[in-house]
Protein backbone atom coordinates (compact mmCIF):
# COMPACT_ATOMS: atom_id res chain seq x y z
CA UNK A 1 0.00 0.00 0.00
CA UNK A 2 2.55 2.45 0.72
CA UNK A 3 4.60 1.29 -1.83
CA UNK A 4 1.43 2.47 -4.42
CA UNK A 5 1.48 5.27 -2.59
CA UNK A 6 5.27 6.15 -2.91
CA UNK A 7 5.36 5.01 -6.59
CA UNK A 8 2.84 7.05 -7.83
CA UNK A 9 4.03 10.62 -6.36
CA UNK A 10 7.29 9.47 -6.78
CA UNK A 11 7.23 9.21 -10.30
CA UNK A 12 4.86 12.23 -10.61
CA UNK A 13 7.68 14.34 -8.65
CA UNK A 14 10.20 13.08 -10.96
CA UNK A 15 8.22 13.99 -13.89
CA UNK A 16 7.53 17.34 -12.51
CA UNK A 17 11.37 17.82 -11.75
CA UNK A 18 12.50 16.27 -15.10
CA UNK A 19 10.18 18.88 -16.75
CA UNK A 20 11.29 22.35 -14.47
CA UNK A 21 14.88 21.88 -13.77
CA UNK A 22 15.17 19.04 -16.18
CA UNK A 23 18.57 19.17 -19.19
CA UNK A 24 16.63 20.54 -22.27
CA UNK A 25 19.82 20.94 -23.84
CA UNK A 26 20.52 20.41 -27.38
CA UNK A 27 21.93 16.74 -28.45
CA UNK A 28 25.19 15.50 -28.47
CA UNK A 29 25.75 12.35 -30.28
CA UNK A 30 29.63 11.12 -30.21
CA UNK A 31 29.90 7.80 -31.99
CA UNK A 32 32.77 5.34 -30.83
CA UNK A 33 33.79 1.95 -32.12
CA UNK A 34 33.03 -0.65 -29.50
CA UNK A 35 35.15 -3.48 -31.49
CA UNK A 36 36.16 -3.96 -35.22
CA UNK A 37 35.22 -7.72 -36.19
CA UNK A 38 35.98 -9.87 -39.33
CA UNK A 39 32.94 -11.17 -41.21
CA UNK A 40 32.28 -13.70 -43.85
CA UNK A 41 32.10 -10.63 -46.71
CA UNK A 42 34.29 -8.11 -44.98
CA UNK A 43 34.86 -6.88 -41.64
CA UNK A 44 32.06 -5.42 -38.87
CA UNK A 45 32.92 -1.94 -37.04
CA UNK A 46 30.51 -2.53 -33.93
CA UNK A 47 29.89 1.33 -32.32
CA UNK A 48 27.70 3.01 -29.47
CA UNK A 49 26.10 6.21 -30.06
CA UNK A 50 26.48 8.23 -26.79
CA UNK A 51 23.70 11.35 -26.46
CA UNK A 52 25.15 13.62 -23.61
CA UNK A 53 22.52 16.22 -24.23
CA UNK A 54 19.18 16.74 -22.76
CA UNK A 55 17.23 16.38 -25.52
CA UNK A 56 15.86 13.48 -27.92
CA UNK A 57 16.86 12.24 -31.55
CA UNK A 58 15.10 10.28 -34.08
CA UNK A 59 16.42 8.46 -37.22
CA UNK A 60 20.33 9.29 -36.28
CA UNK A 61 21.96 8.84 -39.54
CA UNK A 62 25.35 7.50 -38.77
CA UNK A 63 28.37 7.24 -41.27
CA UNK A 64 31.62 5.78 -40.85
CA UNK A 65 34.17 6.81 -43.77
CA UNK A 66 37.41 4.65 -44.46
CA UNK A 67 40.40 6.49 -45.45
CA UNK A 68 44.13 5.52 -46.70
CA UNK A 69 45.84 9.15 -46.46
CA UNK A 70 43.46 11.32 -48.29
CA UNK A 71 41.97 9.03 -50.24
CA UNK A 72 38.31 7.58 -49.18
CA UNK A 73 38.30 4.28 -49.66
CA UNK A 74 35.08 3.67 -48.78
CA UNK A 75 31.76 4.91 -46.66
CA UNK A 76 29.22 2.67 -44.95
CA UNK A 77 25.68 4.35 -42.84
CA UNK A 78 22.96 3.21 -41.15
CA UNK A 79 20.20 4.66 -39.21
CA UNK A 80 19.64 4.32 -35.28
CA UNK A 81 16.34 4.98 -34.77
CA UNK A 82 15.80 6.38 -31.56
CA UNK A 83 18.89 7.75 -29.05
CA UNK A 84 17.07 9.83 -26.09
CA UNK A 85 18.17 12.30 -23.86
CA UNK A 86 21.44 10.78 -21.97
CA UNK A 87 21.28 7.50 -22.94
CA UNK A 88 23.18 5.57 -25.63
CA UNK A 89 22.43 3.18 -28.61
CA UNK A 90 24.38 0.42 -30.59
CA UNK A 91 24.27 -0.20 -34.16
CA UNK A 92 26.81 -1.87 -36.53
CA UNK A 93 28.55 -0.75 -39.83
CA UNK A 94 30.11 -3.27 -42.43
CA UNK A 95 32.98 -2.51 -44.83
CA UNK A 96 34.77 -5.12 -47.10
CA UNK A 97 38.46 -3.60 -46.26
CA UNK A 98 39.82 -3.94 -42.98
CA UNK A 99 39.40 -0.85 -41.11
CA UNK A 100 42.05 -1.68 -38.55
CA UNK A 101 44.47 -1.00 -41.39
CA UNK A 102 43.05 2.27 -42.07
CA UNK A 103 41.58 5.54 -40.72
CA UNK A 104 38.18 4.67 -39.48
CA UNK A 105 36.29 7.89 -39.00
CA UNK A 106 32.52 7.71 -37.13
CA UNK A 107 30.26 10.75 -37.23
CA UNK A 108 26.43 11.57 -36.32
CA UNK A 109 25.48 13.28 -39.46
CA UNK A 110 21.87 14.38 -38.87
CA UNK A 111 18.43 13.53 -37.07
CA UNK A 112 14.63 14.43 -36.54
CA UNK A 113 13.22 15.82 -34.09
CA UNK A 114 10.57 13.39 -32.62
CA UNK B 1 -2.71 -3.64 2.50
CA UNK B 2 -3.75 -6.92 3.83
CA UNK B 3 -3.87 -6.23 7.59
CA UNK B 4 -6.47 -3.29 7.32
CA UNK B 5 -9.08 -5.92 6.32
CA UNK B 6 -7.82 -8.46 8.10
CA UNK B 7 -11.17 -8.71 10.48
CA UNK B 8 -13.07 -8.91 7.50
CA UNK B 9 -11.40 -11.64 5.50
CA UNK B 10 -9.04 -14.57 5.93
CA UNK B 11 -5.45 -13.83 4.74
CA UNK B 12 -6.22 -16.56 1.85
CA UNK B 13 -8.90 -14.12 0.07
CA UNK B 14 -5.66 -11.62 0.37
CA UNK B 15 -4.12 -13.84 -1.85
CA UNK B 16 -6.76 -14.03 -4.23
CA UNK B 17 -7.72 -10.40 -4.43
CA UNK B 18 -3.89 -9.99 -5.41
CA UNK B 19 -3.59 -12.70 -7.93
CA UNK B 20 -7.06 -10.82 -9.62
CA UNK B 21 -5.04 -7.43 -9.42
CA UNK B 22 -2.13 -8.85 -11.31
CA UNK B 23 -4.47 -11.01 -13.68
CA UNK B 24 -6.30 -7.66 -14.67
CA UNK B 25 -2.92 -5.60 -14.71
CA UNK B 26 -1.79 -8.28 -17.27
CA UNK B 27 -4.57 -8.34 -19.23
CA UNK B 28 -5.11 -4.61 -19.79
CA UNK B 29 -1.67 -3.37 -20.19
CA UNK B 30 -0.16 -6.07 -22.30
CA UNK B 31 -1.71 -4.85 -26.05
CA UNK B 32 0.18 -1.81 -24.79
CA UNK B 33 3.11 -2.96 -23.53
CA UNK B 34 3.98 -4.58 -27.26
CA UNK B 35 3.61 -1.14 -28.51
CA UNK B 36 6.63 0.55 -30.32
CA UNK B 37 5.47 3.75 -29.83
CA UNK B 38 4.21 3.24 -26.52
CA UNK B 39 7.98 2.83 -25.59
CA UNK B 40 9.20 5.50 -27.56
CA UNK B 41 6.68 7.83 -25.85
CA UNK B 42 7.89 6.78 -22.43
CA UNK B 43 11.36 8.62 -23.18
CA UNK B 44 10.01 11.37 -25.43
CA UNK B 45 6.61 12.51 -24.46
CA UNK B 46 6.48 16.18 -22.78
CA UNK B 47 7.47 16.03 -19.41
CA UNK B 48 4.55 18.61 -17.86
CA UNK B 49 2.42 16.12 -19.88
CA UNK B 50 3.35 13.29 -18.65
CA UNK B 51 3.03 14.06 -15.15
CA UNK B 52 -0.13 15.99 -15.63
CA UNK B 53 -1.62 12.28 -16.93
CA UNK B 54 -0.02 10.12 -14.23
CA UNK B 55 -1.79 12.46 -11.55
CA UNK B 56 -5.13 12.39 -13.79
CA UNK B 57 -4.95 8.37 -13.53
CA UNK B 58 -4.08 8.04 -10.39
CA UNK B 59 -7.62 10.26 -9.82
CA UNK B 60 -9.54 7.60 -12.46
CA UNK B 61 -7.99 4.73 -10.40
CA UNK B 62 -9.12 6.13 -7.18
CA UNK B 63 -12.80 6.97 -8.88
CA UNK B 64 -13.16 3.37 -10.02
CA UNK B 65 -12.18 2.08 -6.70
CA UNK B 66 -14.96 3.66 -5.45
CA UNK B 67 -17.37 3.02 -7.75
CA UNK B 68 -16.07 -0.51 -7.91
CA UNK B 69 -14.92 -1.26 -4.68
CA UNK B 70 -17.37 -3.32 -2.18
CA UNK B 71 -16.03 -2.01 0.96
CA UNK B 72 -17.57 0.57 3.00
CA UNK B 73 -15.18 3.70 4.11
CA UNK B 74 -13.30 5.73 1.65
CA UNK B 75 -9.83 5.45 3.18
CA UNK B 76 -10.04 1.42 2.04
CA UNK B 77 -10.93 2.70 -1.22
CA UNK B 78 -8.02 4.58 -1.72
CA UNK B 79 -5.84 2.31 -0.13
CA UNK B 80 -7.19 -0.39 -2.76
CA UNK B 81 -6.38 2.12 -5.40
CA UNK B 82 -2.73 2.33 -4.05
CA UNK B 83 -2.20 -1.36 -4.03
CA UNK B 84 -3.36 -1.43 -7.82
CA UNK B 85 -1.18 1.39 -8.72
CA UNK B 86 1.52 -0.60 -7.00
CA UNK B 87 0.48 -3.62 -9.38
CA UNK B 88 0.40 -1.50 -11.78
CA UNK B 89 4.36 -0.28 -11.36
CA UNK B 90 5.07 -3.98 -10.75
CA UNK B 91 3.68 -5.66 -14.33
CA UNK B 92 5.06 -2.98 -16.21
CA UNK B 93 8.33 -2.96 -15.12
CA UNK B 94 8.75 -6.76 -15.05
CA UNK B 95 7.13 -7.13 -18.58
CA UNK B 96 9.57 -4.37 -19.99
CA UNK B 97 12.49 -6.12 -18.17
CA UNK B 98 11.81 -9.19 -19.94
CA UNK B 99 10.89 -7.65 -23.24
CA UNK B 100 14.29 -6.17 -23.57
CA UNK B 101 12.71 -2.81 -23.62
CA UNK B 102 14.49 -1.52 -20.30
CA UNK B 103 18.51 -2.28 -20.96
CA UNK B 104 21.40 -1.14 -19.12
CA UNK B 105 22.48 2.19 -20.50
CA UNK B 106 19.49 4.00 -20.52
CA UNK B 107 18.82 7.00 -18.18
CA UNK B 108 16.76 6.89 -15.16
CA UNK B 109 14.67 9.36 -16.85
CA UNK B 110 13.91 7.14 -19.82
CA UNK B 111 13.45 4.03 -17.76
CA UNK B 112 11.45 5.50 -15.16
CA UNK B 113 8.96 7.58 -18.15
CA UNK B 114 8.85 4.23 -19.87
CA UNK B 115 7.74 2.47 -16.40
CA UNK B 116 5.34 5.24 -15.16
CA UNK B 117 3.79 5.69 -18.46
CA UNK B 118 2.91 1.80 -18.97
CA UNK B 119 1.80 1.17 -15.00
CA UNK B 120 -1.11 3.52 -16.26
CA UNK B 121 -3.31 0.75 -17.95
CA UNK B 122 -1.44 -1.96 -15.53
CA UNK B 123 -3.42 0.11 -12.75
CA UNK B 124 -6.76 0.56 -14.27
CA UNK B 125 -6.77 -3.09 -15.48
CA UNK B 126 -5.63 -4.49 -11.91
CA UNK B 127 -8.76 -2.25 -10.12
CA UNK B 128 -11.36 -3.54 -12.88
CA UNK B 129 -9.99 -7.36 -12.05
CA UNK B 130 -11.83 -7.13 -8.69
CA UNK B 131 -15.14 -6.22 -10.40
CA UNK B 132 -14.85 -8.62 -13.73
CA UNK B 133 -13.23 -11.67 -12.18
CA UNK B 134 -15.48 -11.47 -8.66
CA UNK B 135 -18.91 -11.70 -9.18
CA UNK B 136 -20.45 -10.73 -6.30
CA UNK B 137 -22.02 -7.12 -6.31
CA UNK B 138 -22.97 -5.38 -2.93
CA UNK B 139 -25.69 -3.58 -2.14
CA UNK B 140 -23.68 -0.54 -1.63
CA UNK B 141 -22.17 -0.54 -4.62
CA UNK B 142 -25.04 -0.82 -6.54
CA UNK B 143 -26.16 2.13 -4.41
CA UNK B 144 -22.79 4.01 -5.69
CA UNK B 145 -23.16 3.41 -9.05
CA UNK B 146 -26.99 3.84 -9.43
CA UNK B 147 -26.22 7.89 -9.31
CA UNK B 148 -25.68 9.64 -13.05
CA UNK B 149 -22.37 11.03 -12.22
CA UNK B 150 -21.21 7.35 -11.58
CA UNK B 151 -22.80 6.01 -15.05
CA UNK B 152 -21.08 8.70 -16.69
CA UNK B 153 -17.75 8.24 -15.37
CA UNK B 154 -18.31 4.66 -16.07
CA UNK B 155 -18.76 5.74 -19.85
CA UNK B 156 -15.51 8.13 -19.36
CA UNK B 157 -13.23 5.54 -18.13
CA UNK B 158 -14.11 3.06 -20.80
CA UNK B 159 -13.53 5.83 -23.64
CA UNK B 160 -9.94 6.67 -21.60
CA UNK B 161 -9.21 3.10 -21.87
CA UNK B 162 -9.72 2.23 -25.56
CA UNK B 163 -8.49 5.55 -26.61
CA UNK B 164 -5.29 5.11 -24.89
CA UNK B 165 -5.15 1.77 -26.35
CA UNK B 166 -4.79 3.77 -30.08
CA UNK B 167 -3.61 6.90 -29.60
CA UNK B 168 -0.33 6.29 -29.76
CA UNK B 169 -0.07 4.57 -32.90
CA UNK B 170 0.44 6.98 -35.97
CA UNK B 171 -2.67 5.60 -37.72
CA UNK B 172 -5.34 7.90 -36.25
CA UNK B 173 -3.89 11.28 -37.99
CA UNK B 174 -3.07 8.71 -41.01
CA UNK B 175 -6.55 7.54 -40.82
CA UNK B 176 -8.14 11.55 -40.76
CA UNK B 177 -5.77 12.58 -43.72
CA UNK B 178 -7.17 9.70 -46.09
CA UNK B 179 -10.97 10.81 -44.52
CA UNK B 180 -13.40 13.78 -46.60
CA UNK B 181 -15.43 15.50 -44.40
CA UNK B 182 -18.48 13.48 -45.62
CA UNK B 183 -16.80 10.22 -44.55
CA UNK B 184 -15.86 12.21 -41.13
CA UNK B 185 -19.80 12.74 -40.75
CA UNK B 186 -20.52 9.34 -41.44
CA UNK B 187 -18.20 8.44 -39.13
CA UNK B 188 -20.08 10.39 -36.09
CA UNK B 189 -23.52 9.31 -37.31
CA UNK B 190 -22.48 5.75 -37.05
CA UNK B 191 -20.88 6.21 -33.32
CA UNK B 192 -23.76 7.95 -32.07
CA UNK B 193 -26.06 4.79 -33.12
CA UNK B 194 -23.52 2.25 -31.85
CA UNK B 195 -23.78 4.60 -28.52
CA UNK B 196 -27.65 4.70 -28.97
CA UNK B 197 -27.91 0.96 -29.40
CA UNK B 198 -25.56 0.04 -26.46
CA UNK B 199 -27.10 2.15 -23.92
CA UNK B 200 -30.23 1.49 -24.51
CA UNK B 201 -30.01 -2.01 -24.51
CA UNK B 202 -28.58 -1.46 -20.45
CA UNK B 203 -30.86 0.83 -19.55
CA UNK B 204 -34.01 -0.82 -20.74
CA UNK B 205 -35.93 -2.59 -17.91
CA UNK B 206 -37.73 -4.99 -17.87
CA UNK B 207 -40.64 -4.83 -20.49
CA UNK B 208 -39.97 -1.54 -21.45
CA UNK B 209 -40.19 -1.07 -24.82
CA UNK B 210 -37.26 -0.28 -27.04
CA UNK B 211 -38.49 2.13 -29.66
CA UNK B 212 -41.04 3.95 -27.92
CA UNK B 213 -39.96 7.63 -28.37
CA UNK B 214 -39.38 9.05 -24.90
CA UNK B 215 -37.52 6.34 -23.66
CA UNK B 216 -35.36 6.44 -26.47
CA UNK B 217 -34.93 10.25 -27.14
CA UNK B 218 -34.38 9.86 -23.18
CA UNK B 219 -31.52 7.77 -23.53
CA UNK B 220 -30.09 9.47 -26.67
CA UNK B 221 -29.94 13.03 -24.52
CA UNK B 222 -29.35 11.88 -21.20
CA UNK B 223 -26.50 9.41 -22.34
CA UNK B 224 -25.35 9.01 -25.71
CA UNK B 225 -25.62 12.80 -26.27
CA UNK B 226 -23.33 13.35 -23.19
CA UNK B 227 -21.00 9.91 -23.87
CA UNK B 228 -20.12 10.94 -27.20
CA UNK B 229 -19.22 14.53 -26.37
CA UNK B 230 -17.11 12.92 -23.70
CA UNK B 231 -15.50 10.81 -25.95
CA UNK B 232 -14.59 13.42 -28.24
CA UNK B 233 -13.07 15.45 -25.63
CA UNK B 234 -11.19 12.67 -24.01
CA UNK B 235 -9.81 11.85 -27.23
CA UNK B 236 -8.14 15.26 -27.65
CA UNK B 237 -6.53 15.00 -24.35
CA UNK B 238 -5.28 11.70 -24.69
CA UNK B 239 -3.94 13.13 -28.24
CA UNK B 240 -2.57 16.11 -27.01
CA UNK B 241 -0.91 14.31 -24.40
CA UNK B 242 1.40 12.00 -26.57
CA UNK B 243 1.97 15.26 -28.96
CA UNK B 244 -0.12 13.56 -32.04
CA UNK B 245 -1.42 17.21 -32.22
CA UNK B 246 1.76 19.30 -32.03
CA UNK B 247 2.11 21.67 -35.17
CA UNK B 248 -1.55 20.13 -36.76
CA UNK B 249 -4.02 22.53 -38.58
CA UNK B 250 -7.08 22.77 -36.85
CA UNK B 251 -8.88 20.79 -39.56
CA UNK B 252 -6.25 17.61 -39.17
CA UNK B 253 -6.86 17.89 -35.02
CA UNK B 254 -10.74 17.70 -35.62
CA UNK B 255 -10.19 14.37 -38.01
CA UNK B 256 -8.12 12.55 -35.56
CA UNK B 257 -10.19 13.85 -32.89
CA UNK B 258 -13.41 12.21 -34.81
CA UNK B 259 -11.37 8.98 -36.14
CA UNK B 260 -10.23 8.49 -32.05
CA UNK B 261 -13.25 9.65 -31.33
CA UNK B 262 -14.89 5.86 -32.61
CA UNK B 263 -13.11 3.69 -30.30
CA UNK B 264 -13.67 5.71 -27.61
CA UNK B 265 -17.42 6.04 -28.07
CA UNK B 266 -17.22 2.44 -28.18
CA UNK B 267 -15.26 1.87 -25.01
CA UNK B 268 -17.62 4.55 -23.20
CA UNK B 269 -20.47 2.82 -24.14
CA UNK B 270 -19.61 -1.12 -23.84
CA UNK B 271 -18.20 0.30 -20.63
CA UNK B 272 -22.10 0.36 -19.40
CA UNK B 273 -22.07 -3.28 -20.40
CA UNK B 274 -19.39 -4.51 -18.51
CA UNK B 275 -18.08 -2.94 -15.64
Amino acid sequence: MQFGLLLVTASIAFMVYEAVAGDSSHPDITVQVDATVPTSSGFLVKFRAVNAGGSTVEGLAIEGVLRNGSDVLETSDTVLEWVPAHSEREGGLFFSADPRQYQLQLRAKGYENP
Amino acid sequence: MPHDRAHSKPSSAHAVDLAHDFGGALLFSFPLLMTMEMWWLGFYMDRYRLALFLTLAFIVVVALSYFEGADETFRIEILDALVACAVGYAVASTMLVLFGIIKPGMSADEIIGKISLHAVPGSIGAILARRLLEVEETKKERQRRKWYGAKVFLMGVGAIFLAFQLAPTEEMVLIGHRMTEWHAVALAILSLGMMQAFICSVERSGRQRLFAADFFWGVFLRYTVVGYSLALMISLYVLWTFGRLDGAALAEIIMATLVLGFPAALGAAAARLIL
